[in-house]
């Protein structure tokens, strides 16, 4: 991965003189504050250029943030993972099926009517639900994760963007602040115990980020489905992600199978 | 004391003979003018003797006129000197040690008899050119020659076909300082009295006749004046111009009025001979002008060095170098009256007197001529070129350009010698003329002057071509339209005046084309209207030169092209020939000048300052510059934007001039191409979308509280639509926009608000309904949706509007509707839900007599409620919450209450909704369990019109049911089978719905009866659970009963006993009893264990002929003799019937025996008797039977043993 300035410079190189460049600083360098933040915060975030000598000060940039109530991904699955696992019937699983990725907000809760659940309240803590077909040997459909902070979260992140096709120069491509998946979850990507991982169709992410259908492929009764909480990686800052285990469910059985 | 040195005074004669020199004209053709009287002239004049001397600048000159010295030849004083002979590639180098030799003998071997051998003296290098003196002489068939040739000074030569065997040399200092020599005159400056300063005006001439300086030098020059000038044809036959000579005393005069008077400080008093060369003057002159009198504005100098004055007109004009004193001449009258004894050829000295020299103070520097020779050829110019080397633009607009031609030629060698070309001619004409016309200005006082040729030192030369002798004719006219031919004559003379014969070159130029406009500026603008062809308007600034030529006409040529990405290059190099091919437009348009004003034929042109601001008028003083500048704005085609983003134009421009029939160029040249883009101004406009029923429901409330709203489009999936812009507004604030003070009334329904809201924007302006959105969101255009939240606890309807901005970024106009649709139709109405839930159900069952269930639900709801589920598990840790309580064992469908007295709706007294009931009958699964019930209202899951979300009530309260079997347990029947090495055990298997736990009721028994042991009554709790049957219990104390796990509603139980001796039958019975003590029973008969015989078996193994005798035959069987009933071996072999006349078939062989009667033998060989036999034998693999069939030939044979119990087996065989 090259920094812009290493981008910017390879494509220029070629049309370049040599110049005497003794005193050039290539990195990208990453500057941790030492300031502690409050959590559930609205901070702004101001960056000035400061002469070396006299002069007055000029703001560069200004960013707004809010802080979480977690400290880091660790934080949060900590406050997830020993969240109960309840167990609902599905009577229609097509509904859920056909859900998008990223559904809206009505499209969740009609699927959810539908498939004979009722309609999703905010929870007010994390939860761990597994839904079951109406089969005689109930066999599980879904795995759903809520929790009362976003799972799923977007902020602005370095991003490769290119040229449109009709551009003057289409090959060309450049780095620009614009939203993108910085928290995520999805199936563990090494799960603890392989051969007995349950196999997940795709994930379904509820408007808001808040809650995760992990839809699940046939027949895995009786698997164990372990769901991490990803972060993105951050090519420019060298960042490479990191991933936390926030479920690992074993799909024995439905609780209404009562043997008499 | 003389003195001498050839590099610094140097001295050369020739015999000129001027006849021969004019035939030689003739016999070249080039003779026109020459006539028989000139040549009679020269005839009596007869040759000439021209010696001409010169001076080397840091020798200076004398102050006094040089001496001419003469004596006749005599024989030399030649002495030996040492030979050194080196081959060259020339001949044979041969050095005598260095001395300047004037006389050089040579004698030698002659390599070739055939050819002449040749001796060059040289001074400077090995090449014959640059010899100062040669002799040739022809063998004659003799082996050895001597060569004998003199010069001013030699130091080395080079022999030609011969090698040297010995030289001998005199050298210069024993000729000059030869005490001989007679003066013949004295020769110097044509001064009058001291005009020069120090310079000696003592009278000059031969010293028979002395007279004063002008006049001895005028008859000089008369004496020795050339009567030939130049060729009078040049080399393509044209006349070329009259030689003029000079006057005599005009020359002089000349020379007394304008060079002497240079020469002054040469002279002056203490001025050393040595010192003046650095002698220097600078004086203002004229600057550079033109012919139309134009002149460089800055001031001129110019630097003269007096000797470099006297030295240039000494060494490279004949007439000078007599003018001036440095050559003379004698005809041979002269010399007879100079030396009246003379016989023979006169050698010559020359000698001037030098205070402060270079070679001495007080010396006289000496120069020796040799016996002078005939001379008559000097060789021509070579390589003569001519070129244009400046070119001047016209004084006024379109006045005639003017230019100066070069004309040059390549330099001859230098010589050691002064013999060399000094100066040369320069002529010219025009294409068509007959004659040329002498290009160099007469002398000052008449006469034709040629002109010294530069010499330049190649050393110093860095641009290319600048060491070729060079001349320029310069402003010449050129016409305005067309081209002119010139033509050009070189020829050169030497010091004595022998001319060469002319050179020609021609040329032929004409004036520069006519330039182009430039191109400025160049802008394309394209305009929405309505449709994806768009009109356009191309505007052009361009600039035209002004003060050379000015414009008659600009041609425009412009070409629109589509362009698929914006990289597409431009289509075409040079314009094409409209109309341009397709998809390509074009446009033409032509400005015509009249005056400084111009007009298009197609758009509108302007006037442009320097600055590129409109002029108010045309021409001066707004357009002062050299250049003038214009701006055509044209209406270009329609430009279909539909299918790219960008239009390209490409645009050429070329000029016409007043007079001159061909235009410009086209500018701009195909690698840089004028060109201009337009992008589409086409805006994308989404298709209004489907009004919904109602008002369409947000999400519920996510964890920050907010509900979100999906807001889709269409129409907007063209590959020119960048993104997409979501405007939002909500109901409060779109009313107070348009409806001030008008408040929503929310006690109305939702539908019935969103339809206001519809009427007041449809109502309302175009130019208003934009008013209080606001953007909420850029996204991109695939896919066609965005989910966005609305803002948070809001209870209005929210609005949503989509535009779209194209990758050009044109943003769509505000959707209005259209095709007879009101202008709402773009908005999408969202509200937040309002989540309703219907109260805890209550519920009422009842077993019925008849045992079946009866339930009644009741429940009070906001919202309809469309059925009551009940939920029913026998798990009471499952029934804590109904979501874990499985499917639902029975959906009702539920319907609002009425009063039945009143007929009114029920209303709940507290919350005051409406009631909803059902009853449900139905029956439970038998269980010894309670049944765990529990049911929940479930309401319309959304009500559109009111935003309504229905949510599932709260479960009921648990209501329990016992329904109990109706029977006593079902019992499997008994499968038993003996376990055991010795047969002893016995394993029944069988399965039971008794419940393996206690139940309310009590416990589920087993009892087991195995023979006459009867085991006790066992709670089947109680009884020993396992996985399965590999663990045998100790049956030792009677039956034992284990379990397996409960599977399909059933117990399987694993009864283990056994029997003192296995063959001995036994009865088997399994009891099972509920807790009521209803009982299930199975009885099985186990009978007495009997061990498994092997099968019977009987195989033929072999059967072999003895021909003519019988067959014998080995059987193997399993069959054992010693078994009781004994076995019997049943044989038959069949035999061939008989043929015609009558066929009959025969009676088969037969035999059987009882196994135990066959005899034995070791050996299975049976005896070959005239019956069929058997014998047996005990073989491993069991009995072995042999058989003897006398019969020579049978057609099968059959074999079986048969028992009363283990049955029958045979086997068969058939001849192959």
């Amino acid at each position: 991965m090259l920094t812009p300035w290493d981008r910017a410079v390879g494509e220029l190189v070629d049309a370049l003189e040599c110049i005497g460049a003794g005193h050039v600083t290539r990195d990208v360098e990453e500057i941790v504050l030492a300031y502690e933040l409050e959590p559930l915060t609205d901070y702004l975030l101001d960056i000035h250029a400061v002469p070396t000598g006299s002069g007055p000060r000029k703001r560069v940039h200004r960013a707004n943030f809010t802080t979480s109530r977690f400290d880091d991904p660790d934080h949060l699955a900590s406050w997830i993972a020993p969240a109960p696992i309840d167990h609902r019937v599905v009577r229609d699983a097509a509904p859920l099926a056909g859900l998008p990725d990223r559904p809206t907000g009505r499209e969740w809760d009609d699927a959810v009517q539908l498939a004979g659940l009722p309609v999703p309240q905010t929870p007010s803590a994390p939860a761990v639900e597994v839904w079951w077909s109406a089969d005689a040997v109930p066999q599980p459909v879904a795995v759903v994760v809520e929790c009362s902070e976003q799972l799923v979260r977007e902020r602005v992140m370095p991003v490769q963007l290119s040229s449109p096709p009709d551009g003057v120069d289409p090959s060309h491509a450049w780095w620009a602040a614009r939203p993108a998946t910085w928290l995520d979850v999805r199936p563990a990507a090494t799960p603890p115990d392989p051969e007995a991982a349950a196999s997940a169709w795709r994930v379904v992410r509820g408007p808001g980020g808040t809650r995760a259908m992990v839809l699940l492929a046939a027949g895995q009764r009786g698997r164990r489905l372990t769901l991490e909480l990803v972060q993105a990686p951050d090519p420019l800052a060298a960042d490479p992600g990191r991933a936390v285990t926030i479920v690992d469910v074993t799909l024995t059985g439905a609780p209404w199978e009562v043997e008499f | 004391m003389r003195t001498h040195d050839v590099r610094k005074f140097r001295a050369v004669g020739a015999r000129l003979d001027w006849l021969d020199i004019a035939r030689r004209m003739l016999r070249a053709g080039h003779g026109e003018g020459i006539d028989d009287a000139l040549l009679e002239r020269l005839k009596e004049r007869g040759p000439d003797t021209r010696l001409a001397w010169g001076c080397s600048a840091d020798l200076g000159v004398p102050r006094d006129a040089f001496m001419v010295w003469g004596r006749p030849v005599r024989d030399r004083r030649l002495r030996n000197a040492e030979l050194i002979g080196v081959p060259v590639d020339e001949g044979e180098l041969v050095w005598w040690g260095g001395e300047e030799a004037a006389q050089v003998q040579v004698r030698c071997q002659v390599q070739d008899p055939a050819r002449p051998a040749a001796l060059f003296l040289l001074r400077t290098g090995l090449d014959p050119a640059g010899a100062v003196g040669t002799a040739a002489v022809a063998p004659a068939g003799s082996p050895t020659v001597t060569l004998t040739a003199s010069a001013g000074a030699a130091t080395h030569a080079v022999l030609v076909n011969g090698h040297a065997l010995a030289v001998r040399i005199q050298t210069v200092q024993e000729v000059v300082d030869a005490d001989d020599w007679q003066p013949l005159e004295r020769v110097g400056l044509p001064v009058d009295g001291h005009e020069l300063g120090e310079y000696v005006p003592d009278d000059q001439g031969p010293v028979v006749a002395p007279a004063a300086p002008p006049k001895a030098a005028a008859q000089r020059i008369g004496r020795a004046g050339v009567p030939l000038g130049w060729y009078p044809v040049t080399e393509t036959g044209r006349a070329a111009p009259p030689w003029k000579p000079s006057d005599a005393d005009g020359l002089v005069e000349e020379t007394r009025t304008f060079l002497l008077p240079e020469l002054r400080p040469l002279y002056a008093s203490g001025t050393a001979e040595m010192d003046q060369h650095s002698l220097e003057d600078r004086r203002a002159v004229d600057p550079p002008s033109r012919a139309d009198g134009t002149a460089a504005d800055q001031p001129a100098s110019a630097r003269l060095k007096p000797l470099a004055l006297l030295l240039l007109a000494a060494g490279t004009d004949p007439a000078a170098n007599l003018a001036t004193g440095f050559g003379t001449a004698y005809r041979a009258a002269d010399l007879a009256q100079l030396m009246p004894d003379l016989r023979g050829e006169l050698e010559y000295l020359v000698t001037g007197h030098y205070r402060r020299s270079v070679l001495g103070d007080g010396v006289e520097v000496a120069a020796y001529i040799p016996p002078v020779q005939r001379h008559a050829v000097v060789p021509p110019v070579v390589d003569l070129r001519a070129a244009r080397a400046a070119l001047l633009p016209p004084a006024s607009p379109d006045g005639p350009f003017r230019e100066a031609i070069e004309v040059s030629w390549r330099p001859g060698p230098r010589l050691a010698t002064m013999t060399g070309p000094v100066a040369h001619a320069f002529a010219g004409w025009r294409h068509g003329a007959g004659s040329a016309e002498d290009l160099m200005p007469e002398r000052l006082l008449g006469g034709s002057q040629p002109r010294a040729i530069p010499r330049l030192d190649t050393d110093d030369t860095t641009v290319a071509g600048a060491d070729r002798p060079m001349v320029v004719q310069g402003d010449q006219e050129l016409p305005v339209d067309g081209s002119v031919g010139r033509g050009y004559a070189v020829a050169q003379c030497d010091i004595f005046g022998v001319w060469s014969h002319w050179e020609d070159v021609e040329l032929t130029t004409s004036s520069p084309g006519v330039a182009p406009p430039r191109l400025t500026h160049l802008t394309l603008l394209a305009t929405y209207a309505g449709s994806p062809v768009c009109p356009s308007l191309l505007t052009v600034d361009l600039a035209t030169e002004w003060s050379q030529r000015t414009p008659a006409a600009i041609d425009l040529r412009a070409v629109f092209y589509p362009m698929p990405t914006g990289s597409t290059p431009a289509p075409f190099g040079t314009p094409p020939t409209p109309p341009p091919p397709a998809p390509n437009l074009g446009l033409a348009s032509t400005l015509t000048f009249t005056g400084d004003a111009a007009t298009a034929s197609a758009g509108t042109v302007v006037p442009l300052r320097e600055d590129g601001s409109v002029s108010p008028g045309w021409g001066t003083p707004e357009q002062a510059g050299e250049a003038r500048s214009y701006r055509l704005t044209v209406p270009g085609p329609g430009l279909d934007f539909g299918a790219v983003s960008r239009w390209g134009v490409q645009v050429w421009a070329r000029q016409a001039a007043p007079g001159i029939a061909a235009p410009s160029v086209w500018v701009p040249v195909p690698a840089q191409p004028a060109t201009a883009v337009a992008a589409s101004p086409v805006p994308a406009v989404p298709t209004p979308p489907p009004l919904p029923p109602g008002v369409p429901l947000g999400s519920t409330p996510d964890a920050q509280g907010v509900s979100h709203a999906k807001v889709g489009w269409s129409g907007l999936a063209g590959p020119h639509v960048d993104r997409v812009v979501v405007w939002e507004a909500s109901e409060t604030t779109l009313r107070q926009r348009l409806a001030p003070g008008s408040p929503p009334d929310r006690t109305l329904p939702l539908g019935v608000r969103l339809q206001q809201l519809w009427d007041l924007y449809d109502a309302a302006p175009a130019a208003q309904r934009p008013l209080g959105f606001r953007r909420a969101a850029e996204v991109p255009a695939v896919p066609a949706a965005a989910d966005l939240t609305l803002a948070r606890g809001s209870e209005d309807i929210h609005l949503f509007l989509v535009t779209a901005v194209t990758t050009t970024g044109v943003e769509s106009p505000w959707p209005a509707g259209g095709g007879g649709l009101p202008a709402h139709t773009h908005l999408q109405a969202v509200a937040a839900p309002r989540l309703r839930r219907p109260a805890t159900p209550l519920v009422r069952p009842a077993i019925q007599p008849d045992g079946s269930l009866t339930v009644a639900f009741e429940a009070a709801s906001p919202i309809p409620v469309t059925a009551f589920e009940v939920f029913a598990t026998r798990s009471g840790l499952a029934a804590r919450d109904h979501l874990t309580m499985g499917p639902p064992l029975a959906q009702v469908p539920a319907g609002a209450a009425f009063d039945p007295a009143t007929a009114d709706p029920r209303l709940d007294p507290i919350t005051r909704q409406r009631v909803w009931t059902a009853d449900w009958s139905g029956a439970l699964p038998p269980s010894w369990e309670p049944w765990h019930l529990r049911a929940v209202a479930v309401p319309e899951h959304t009500v559109p019109v009111s935003a309504e979300r229905g949510v599932v009530s709260p479960a009921s309260d648990v209501v329990t049911a016992v329904v109990l079997p109706s029977a006593a347990p079902q019992l499997d029947a008994l499968v038993a089978e003996v376990v055991g090495a010795d047969n002893t055990g016995l394993l029944v298997r069988t399965a039971t719905t008794a419940a393996d736990r206690v139940v309310p009721a009590g416990s589920h028994t087993v009892q087991v009866t195995l023979g006459a042991v009867t085991g006790q009554v066992l709670p089947l709790e109680a009884t020993e659970r396992v996985a399965d049957e590999s663990t045998p219990p100790d049956t030792t104390a009677g039956p034992v009963v284990q379990r397996l796990p409960r599977t399909a509603g059933r117990t399987p139980l694993l009864v283990w006993g056994r029997r003192d001796d296995p063959s001995v039958p036994v009865q088997v019975t399994v009891r099972v009893a509920d807790p009521l003590g209803r009982v299930a029973e199975q009885t099985l008969l186990m009978p007495g264990w009997v061990e498994p015989r092997p099968d019977l078996a009987l195989k033929i193994i072999d059967v072999v002929r003895i021909a003519g005798r019988g067959y014998v035959a080995s059987l193997l069987t399993s069959a054992d003799p010693a078994t009781e009933p004994p076995h019997v071996l049943t044989v038959i072999a069949s035999l061939p019937g008989t043929f015609p006349p009558d066929p009959v078939r025969r009676r088969p062989l037969r035999g059987s025996w009882e196994l135990p009667d066959i005899p034995t033998r070791r050996s299975p060989v049976p005896p070959r008797g005239a019956e069929i036999m058997a014998v047996r034998s005990r073989g491993p693999q069991g009995t072995e039977i042999g058989l003897w069939i006398p019969a020579q030939r049978i057609v099968a044979l059959t074999a079986a043993i048969t028992h009363p119990i283990e049955g029958e087996v045979n086997d068969g065989w058939r001849p192959a």
